[in-house]
């Protein structure tokens, strides 16, 4: 398997200001720091931390959406870290695409879902024509609902039409932050169920980011565990038997589990 | 679709005694839509009832319906007795002598149940309707009640704002605003679904610490299962607004009978 995204050192600072109401910044601290990982093609990491580790912050930087302090970001053999603007930046999100965590926000309520799914394909000048019917089907929707708006589908389904919209560009990379987390347990099961589905029959490398050791577990072949804006440890397998780092033993003594 | 209206009969005495909280045949609706059909349950007091169920099962508005906080739009039909006062019906001022006093809630998102811009402590005078001149001994109060959900340096609390805390920080004070006019029924919506998973199992272990302390009656509303397993001592299981099934804990693990309850039951795993 050839080497996909190749991250180094990758760091971020972020200002705090010294009081809520002021203006003034008062010191830096490192949002993400010293962060290394690399990830083959069609592989899939999951990142699992607390909220405010910085698990999004990596997301932000991989998407370019935020540009790091320090560090490198080497995606398909291509250094991506000093890209920036339009025109730099758009072939890469072609083979990027993220899925976000509130579905209602990040779909536009006055878009039919035929054309919040086609947008992607429309933005690289692709051929339209039954797109967005066979990418609905493809996460498991009616096709028939192209002409629907986001307020008609529940949250599991709207979550289903954000995966639409990001694979319809057959991206190398997926980015999951914290995609399951506003579900409800069944839903949230469905939404793996189908990003394994989607993984195994299109060969994508997924990143996903998770407080949710459990939904990781089930869907990543390697996970990384974040604290305070660092990777404290890489392993195969969730289970306190081989983790190392005293944080991951905690992270998974955390996990609900049933006690009668 | 099953509705289950009858399964109250299979946890209650039959109706020999006055129950704590009783519900019967309790149906809410908007504009002809039912959100919660013929919901039947009794609770006793000190018991943990939990009503499990997917979003938009109807959980949520059962519980703003037994506070007496429903949208004016909902028709609300059936009977809600606590301590044998019916709530259905009951006017404005009655249903807000006894929120907070008797019937307490904690909601799901403490960033929403609280004010950003005002104080902690300011928050808990509201409760208390405290005036300038006795703050000092309502401030020993809060710090009792912060004691309560082990809030770390409760006398630094005072002066903050939500915003400076962390969301476990902020539910826990929730907690103890719901908990501080000792009330005897404790509604929980979800509390924990909006924090990190290890927050998480320190906020059910502190509401199940509380109830053992305080002993009151409890309504546990999560859609997982693992965690109504901590909490519950029943369970009810609620799909399209209608009880599909309502069970002891222990037998409702053993003995699933619909299957979106083993579904429900699987994905706790």
């Amino acid at each position: 398997m050839s080497t996909l995204l190749e991250v180094s050192n990758l760091t971020k600072l972020f200002s705090t200001r010294s009081s809520q109401f002021s203006s003034k910044k008062a010191a830096q601290f490192a949002a993400v720091e010293d962060v290394s990982f690399s990830l083959n093609r069609g592989e899939t990491l999951g990142l699992v931390g607390e909220s405010g580790c910085g698990k999004t912050t990596v997301a932000n930087l991989l998407l370019k959406l935020l540009n790091p302090d320090k560090g490198q970001i080497v995606f398909d053999g291509e250094d991506i870290t000093l890209l920036k603007g339009y025109k730099q930046l758009y072939p890469l999100r072609r083979n990027i695409q993220a899925v976000f965590q509130n579905s209602g926000s990040s779909l536009d309520p006055h878009m039919t879902l035929g054309d919040i799914i086609t947008e992607p394909i429309r933005n690289y000048h692709l051929p339209v024509k039954g797109q967005a019917e066979k990418h609905l089907e493809l996460v498991g929707l009616p096709p028939e609902w192209v002409s629907r708006k986001p307020h008609q589908l529940s949250g599991g389904q709207r979550q289903r039409v954000s995966i639409a919209r990001a694979m319809i560009l057959n991206p190398s990379l997926l980015i999951l932050d914290e995609a399951t987390s506003n579900l409800d347990v069944i839903t949230s099961a469905q939404i793996i169920k189908l990003m394994h589905h989607l993984h195994e029959e299109h060969d994508v490398a997924i990143i996903f980011i998770s407080h949710d050791i459990s939904a990781v577990d089930k869907l990543c072949m390697k996970k990384a565990v974040m604290k305070d804006g660092k990777i404290v440890e890489t392993l195969d397998s969730l289970s306190l038997e081989t983790a190392k780092h005293p944080y991951t033993k905690r992270l998974i003594q955390s996990k609900l589990t049933v006690c009668l | 679709m099953v509705c289950v209206t009858g399964l109250t009969t299979n946890l209650s005495d039959g109706g020999r005694h006055m129950s704590f909280l009783k519900l019967n045949n309790v149906s809410v609706s908007y504009s002809g839509n039912a959100v919660a059909r013929n919901v039947s349950f009794s609770l006793e007091k000190g018991e943990t009832l939990g009503i499990a169920g997917e979003s938009g099962c109807g959980k949520s508005t059962l519980a703003k319906a037994m506070l007496g906080i429903l949208p004016k739009s909902a028709e609300l039909t059936g009977s809600i007795k606590y301590c044998g006062k019916e709530l259905v019906g009951m006017t404005e001022k009655e249903c807000s002598a006894l929120r907070g006093n008797e019937i307490s809630m904690v909601f799901q998102d403490p960033s929403a149940a609280l004010n950003p811009i005002r104080k902690i402590k300011h928050q808990f005078y509201d409760i208390f309707d405290t005036h300038r001149s006795d703050r000092k001994a309502t401030d020993e109060e809060i710090i009792h009640f912060l004691n309560h959900v082990h809030l770390p340096a409760p006398e630094q609390m005072l002066d903050r704002y939500p915003t400076q805390l962390s969301g476990g920080m902020k539910q826990r004070i929730v907690i103890a605003m719901a908990i501080c006019k000792t009330p005897q029924l404790l509604i929980a919506d979800e509390p924990t679904s909006a924090l990190d998973a290890e927050i998480r199992l320190q906020i059910i272990d502190e509401i199940v610490s509380l109830k053992e302390r305080l002993g009151f009656g409890m309504i546990y509303i999560s859609h997982n299962m693992a965690e109504l397993s901590k909490v519950a001592d029943k369970i009810m299981v609620m799909k399209n607004g209608s009880v599909i099934e309502y069970k002891k804990t222990a037998e409702l693990f053993a003995s699933p009978e619909q299957s979106y309850t083993k579904e429900l039951l699987a994905a706790a795993d």
